[in-house]
Parts: structure tokens; C-alpha cells; sequence
């Protein structure tokens, strides 16, 4: 008996010692997995603002980089939950995953516009639905890489004159103005790009939800701020957004676009120069919320270039010029839709149905030899 | 006894007449298959943001329904209200969607119920729709060759003022007040309430507002986010929550261009997204921070209601106003208080 006790004794303490090692083990294994969770989410946050950010933003693939950025999203944002922020790459990455439910929207356009051309009703309601909802999830996305860019550049940038509430002359403004009344202070060209593709995230989250009848419930007052952060940029680096985009802006408050139109296509102007079309897409908008299609068609053959004016594309920046192309592929194809029912054919942006073929050989003078 | 009288029920043009309300969203798909090959009309459609705009937008939903009816329509969309209005006119579209204001030339009838305070809430303005919807009213509807299909709720218009402390219509007296040049019954309510007139446009008011120019300035709440009134609220103003009138959306079409029946089919149409657009409208007047709001006691808003009835009642006698719309609503509103003294007012609506 006594032994047994002297026994069990030894496996009580057995027993303890290895519950305590199991249970050291559980709790070591519990922080490390927070560790290393945190570790893997802070080196993912890097490796993306150093080389995933950059890599994207130079290829042409927008069909690709947008879906990756859709796939991608809930995993990277993830570690969001173990306190990684990750709002600079929040600012691409939703203006991507916006830009996959915008060409939803696109294509369910065409449907409409191909049912309402064949009268087909049922059809047309359909695809406006499909359209509305596209519209809705764009217009979400868009607003998430809008949030982010605040929310990356009130951590960032600490804006000393936040509260001022006045916004400083234009002069001071270069480059540091904005957000409430500041720019960012550290303010390289990264963070420039990033607070580029933010203010666009933001224009596009309110236009698709105009679009979408505002059933996205986004803020139209976001446009106004946008406006004055579009100060902080210098037209001559980003490709004539800097003045385009409170141009637009204007003009769409206003009502009356016409005074607001020859800084918008001098915008475009420098953009095409510069190898980012970003500029032309918010020139061609504001004719397709006139209803001008002559004015659009117009702007769609400058943007396409010819051979007189070959367009060449900024390497850098190829994904955001490849963007604007979607866009402006976009208008032409509902022009085409509706005036022949199919979409822009291939190689043909900026030419359209009713162009009159140029006449080949008038240059030429063969009355004395035939 | 009805305020429509038997000798319009008698006339035989008598139809089922609904005024609806949209403005967002949509309505159901009917499934029927278009055979006939339908006659191209266009619309005139006014939106502040042009053919990107919610209204514009909207009004695909109604372009695909319209082929079951046998029209195609073609929408151009219009920035400047008054250009679609002349457009209409001229007869550069067959149809035009335009704000009651400038839609009250076309119909007076349906374009008084954006009389100033006639309609105090959206509940009584639903009423208000679903009497008109009745079938004896719908030549109503109809003003020469000019017919209304399809009324859409705006919003409430509400006063924007620099300065909480203007919580009665007696402190409006000697503040600058923006008017719309296009509304005259505006002009003669601001004068009325001893306040400055301040001549302005659509696209400058909120603007004057917000750089100090005027001091009050009237609107739904979409405005307060739209044209950045906080700018103009800022540091002392708010938003008086007393609805000085009902906005409205009206759809009026050349009836000669249309096939019969097309107004009654539109109308029921565009009746069934009330509430759907009513939920959008809230959307907005949620946005603005409840910090702004200025509540006015019962009182206060007895007496606001009383200018704005006699402001009615004078609009009326020089024939801005119909004085059978009037009654409508003021019935309306006594049905949802009986014991308002207006109801027993000598001089009632």
C-alpha cells in the first residue's frame, strides 16, 4: 500500500511535470503563433509596399492584376486581425478589385444596351440590375481604398495644421497641402502614387455609386475634399491630375462644364504626353455626362493616338494607363453598341463606324500616264 | 364631397391616375415580350450630374419597361433644367423630366404640390400620391396636349442657416435670404417674412452660402454633402427640421406623340418605387450630423406653417398656385390633424 502511495506520489508528479510541460508548451506555442503571425504580416506589409505595390504598378495586365488583387484580399488584410495596418496597400489593391467590378458593370451595360436595341425588355431590366449590382460592389471597393488612403496619411503624414480649417494658398500647397488642410510630410514619390490612386479610388467610388442610383450610400461629399487634395500633387509628375481632378470636380458641381473644359483637355494633353492617360478619362467622362458624343468621340481619338502622335506608355506606371484604356474602351464600346450593336472591334479604339474612309492615292497625279 | 367635381368624372377621359415616386432604385421587370415595332420618342432628362446622375440613371429601369408599352425612348441627359425645359417645348423630345418648379408650366396642377409647407411630411405625401392615383383624377394629369406620367418624390427642402439662433420665422426678418430667379413664390415668402431677397441660380446659391453672401439658403438634404454646406454652416449655423416643401420630380410627355394609354401604364409604373425612394431621401438626411438640426418646438412650427399658408393662399390669388391642388393637400393634412385650426379656417385652402 505504501509503496503504491510512494508510486502514485511519483506519477502525480510525473503526471504534473508533464502537464505543466504541455502547458507551457500550448502557451509558448500560443505567443510564438502571435509572433510569428505579427512577424509574417510585418514582412508582408513590406514586401508589398517595396515590390508587390511596384511590380503591379508597372504591368499591363489589368485583367490579371485586378483579379490578384480580388483573390488576395481577404488573406492579406488578414493580418489586419493580429495588428498588421496595411492601409498603403489597401489604396491599390481596392482600386483594383473596384476596377474588376467595374468591368462587371461594363459588360452588363452592353447587355442593356444590346437588349434595349433588340427590344428585348425583360433582357434590358436584367442586365440593369446585374448592372446596379456591379455598380454597388465597385462603388464599396472603391470607398475602402479612399478610406485607407485617410487612414494611411493621418498616421503617416501627421498634419500639423489639420484643424486649421482653411486651406493654404496654392503656392504653399506645392507639395504640401491637404487632408483638412495639410499634406503629407513625408512625401515621396510612393506616397505621391499613393495619394494619386486614393483620391481616384474616391472619384470613382462616388461616380459608381451615381451610377448605381446612390444605392452604395457614398458620401458626395467625399468629391470636395478630393478636389483640394488634389493640390498636394504637381501636374508635371502625375500626369496632369493635379488640375484635372478639380476641374472635373467643378464641373460637375456646377452644372455648366464649359468653363472647366480647357484645363481638362489640357490635362489630357499632358497626360498623353507623359505616358498616363489617367487625365483623359475624366476629360471623356464629363462629355458622356453631357451627353456630347461628338466631344467623346473626339476625346477617345486623341486618347488612342495615330500615327502622327504615337502614344508612349510611362513603364512605370503601365497599370494605371492600362486602367484609363478599360475606361475609355468602355464609352467607345457603348458607343458602338448602340449605334451597331457589337462593341469596338479589335485595334479599332478610336476609330468609329460612321468614319469615312480616307481616301487612298488623291496625293497622287497619274492623268498623264492613264 | 369630392374636390374633384362629377362634371370631370363625366367628361369620359376619365382613367386610372397615379402619381409615383422614384427617384432611385427599381422596379420589377414584367416579362411580357415586345412584338410590335415601337415608336422612337426621346426624353429630355434633367440631373445635376448629367447622364452619370441617379436620376438619369434611374430612368434606364423606365426605358427598358417602356418597350412593353411600344415606345423606344431615347434619353439625353441635361445639366441645365431650363435648356430641357425649352428642348421639351420646342419639341426637340417628346418627353422631359423636370423639377415641379419648372414642371408647373406644363401642369399646375400637379406642379403646385411643391407649394411652400403644403405637404408637411412624406407621410402625408404619400397620401397625397395615392389619393391622385385614384382613376377619377387622371385628366388631372392632362393640360393641352402636355400629360404628367410619372411623379417622383425630391426631398423635403429644408432652411440652411448661418446662425442657430434663427429658430423663428421673426428672426429670418433682415437676413439675406438666395431665391431662385425661377421662383417667384420664393421671392414673394421671403419678402413676406421681412427677409433680404438675394437673386440667385441653382448653380450659385449654396456657393453665396457657404463664402457668407447670404445667410440662409433653402434645399433637401442632399445639398448639405452635395455643395459642402457644412462650409457655409460652420462655426454657428444648422439646419431648421421643419420641411418648407416637398421637391418633386415630374415626367410630362407630348400625349400626341404617345400611344393611348401610355400615361396611365407610366404612371403605375413609377407609382411603385415610393418607398423605395423615400429610403434614399432619408439616406441624405441622415447624413447631415444630428448636432445641426434645429428642432423647433410645436409653437414655433404652428406659426411657420401659418406664414407658409397664407404665402400659399396669396400665390394662389395671383394664380402661381392651384387652388384645387391646394385643397387636396390641405385635406390631406387635416386628415392627419383634424384639430389643426387651418381646418376650420374661414379662409381655408
Amino acid at each position: 500500500m505504501k509503496s503504491f502511495r510512494k508510486l502514485s506520489a511519483r506519477r502525480v508528479m510525473q503526471f504534473r511535470v508533464i502537464q505543466f510541460i504541455v502547458g507551457a508548451t500550448c502557451v509558448m506555442s500560443l505567443t510564438a503563433c502571435q509572433g510569428i503571425y505579427k512577424g509574417t504580416g510585418n514582412g508582408i506589409k513590406r514586401y508589398t509596399a517595396t515590390q508587390v505595390v511596384p511590380y503591379v504598378a508597372a504591368t499591363t495586365d489589368i485583367h490579371q492584376a485586378c483579379q490578384m488583387a480580388t483573390a488576395m484580399t481577404p488573406v492579406l488584410f488578414s493580418f489586419e486581425r493580429v495588428g498588421t495596418r496595411l492601409d498603403d496597400s489597401r489604396i491599390l489593391l481596392s482600386m483594383l478589385s473596384g476596377h474588376c467590378a467595374s468591368q462587371q458593370a461594363w459588360n452588363a451595360q452592353l447587355n442593356y444596351s444590346a437588349a434595349l436595341k433588340q427590344q428585348q425588355q425583360a433582357a434590358a431590366q436584367d442586365a440593369r440590375i446585374v448592372e446596379k449590382r456591379a455598380l454597388v460592389l465597385a462603388a464599396q471597393r472603391y470607398w475602402l481604398g479612399y478610406q485607407a488612403k485617410r487612414q494611411f496619411f493621418q498616421q503617416e503624414g501627421a498634419p500639423s495644421q489639420a484643424n486649421s480649417g482653411s486651406h493654404p494658398s496654392k503656392s504653399m500647397l506645392r507639395p504640401a497641402a491637404s487632408e483638412s488642410g495639410v499634406c503629407p510630410q513625408n512625401f515621396d514619390q510612393s506616397h505621391q502614387m499613393l495619394w494619386l490612386v486614393g483620391m481616384v479610388d474616391g472619384l470613382l467610388a462616388v461616380m459608381s455609386d451615381s451610377l448605381a442610383e446612390r444605392a452604395a450610400n457614398i458620401p458626395l461629399s467625399a468629391i470636395g475634399q478630393i478636389a483640394d487634395d488634389a493640390q498636394c500633387l504637381q501636374d508635371a509628375q502625375w500626369w496632369g491630375m493635379a488640375s484635372a481632378i478639380p476641374a472635373m470636380v467643378a464641373a460637375l458641381k456646377n452644372g455648366d462644364a464649359a468653363p472647366y473644359l480647357p484645363a481638362l483637355r489640357q490635362s489630357s494633353g499632358l497626360g498623353f504626353a507623359q505616358g498616363v492617360r489617367l487625365a483623359s478619362v475624366l476629360e471623356a467622362n464629363i462629355y458622356v455626362t453631357q451627353g456630347n458624343d461628338a466631344a467623346l468621340k473626339e476625346a477617345i481619338r486623341r486618347f488612342a493616338g495615330d500615327a502622327k502622335q504615337p502614344f508612349k506608355v510611362k513603364s512605370q506606371y503601365a497599370l494605371f494607363d492600362a486602367a484609363a484604356t478599360e475606361h475609355v474602351q468602355a464609352m467607345s464600346d457603348q458607343l458602338w453598341m448602340q449605334a451597331t450593336g457589337h462593341r469596338t472591334p479589335v485595334g479599332q479604339l478610336g476609330k468609329f463606324w460612321d468614319d469615312k474612309a480616307a481616301s487612298v492615292g488623291d496625293d497622287v497625279d497619274l492623268s498623264d500616264v492613264l | 364631397m369630392s374636390i374633384f367635381s362629377n362634371k370631370n368624372k363625366k367628361n369620359g377621359l376619365l382613367c386610372v391616375a397615379v402619381l409615383g415616386v422614384l427617384c432611385t432604385g427599381l422596379l420589377p421587370a414584367a416579362q411580357a415580350t415586345v412584338t410590335a415595332e415601337p415608336a422612337t420618342r426621346s426624353a429630355c432628362i434633367y440631373d445635376p450630374l448629367g447622364a452619370n446622375g441617379p436620376i438619369f440613371q434611374n430612368f434606364k429601369t423606365y426605358q427598358a419597361q417602356a418597350l412593353q408599352w411600344g415606345v423606344k425612348l431615347e434619353l439625353k441627359p441635361y445639366t441645365s433644367e431650363r435648356i430641357a425645359a425649352e428642348d421639351f417645348k420646342s419639341g426637340a423630345c417628346q418627353a422631359a423630366v423636370l423639377t415641379g418648379l419648372l414642371g408647373r408650366q406644363f401642369n399646375s396642377f400637379t406642379g403646385t404640390i411643391d407649394a411652400y409647407g403644403a405637404l408637411p411630411d412624406y407621410a402625408e405625401l404619400k397620401t397625397t400620391f395615392a389619393k391622385l392615383s385614384a382613376p377619377a383624377v387622371a385628366n388631372y394629369m392632362q393640360q393641352g396636349n402636355y400629360e404628367v406620367v410619372g411623379l417622383m418624390p425630391g426631398g423635403a427642402a429644408y432652411l440652411f442657416v448661418d446662425d442657430r439662433s434663427i429658430d423663428t420665422p421673426q428672426e429670418l426678418s433682415g437676413k439675406r435670404f438666395a431665391f431662385l430667379d425661377s421662383d417667384p413664390g420664393l421671392k414673394q415668402l421671403v419678402m413676406k417674412i421681412g427677409a433680404s431677397p438675394v437673386n440667385s441660380t441653382i448653380n450659385t446659391m449654396y456657393s453665396q452660402f457657404n463664402n457668407g453672401a447670404v445667410d440662409v439658403v433653402f434645399g433637401p438634404a442632399m445639398v448639405y454633402d452635395a455643395m459642402e454646406l457644412h462650409k457655409g454652416l460652420s462655426p454657428k449655423g444648422g439646419v431648421v427640421r421643419y420641411p418648407t416643401g416637398q421637391l418633386t420630380i415630374q415626367m410630362v410627355i407630348l400625349q400626341s406623340a404617345f400611344p393611348q394609354g401610355y400615361g396611365q401604364k407610366s404612371r403605375d409604373f413609377v407609382m411603385q418605387n415610393f418607398d423605395q425612394a423615400l429610403q434614399s431621401i432619408t439616406q441624405y438626411e441622415q447624413s447631415i450630423p444630428s448636432g445641426l438640426w434645429i428642432d423647433l418646438p410645436a409653437s414655433v412650427q404652428a406659426d411657420f406653417g401659418e406664414i407658409l399658408r397664407q404665402a400659399r393662399i396669396t400665390l394662389r390669388d395671383q394664380s402661381i398656385y392651384d387652388a384645387k391642388m391646394l385643397t387636396v393637400m390641405r385635406k390631406v393634412r387635416c386628415g392627419a390633424k383634424p384639430d389643426s385650426a387651418e381646418c376650420s379656417a374661414t379662409d381655408r385652402e
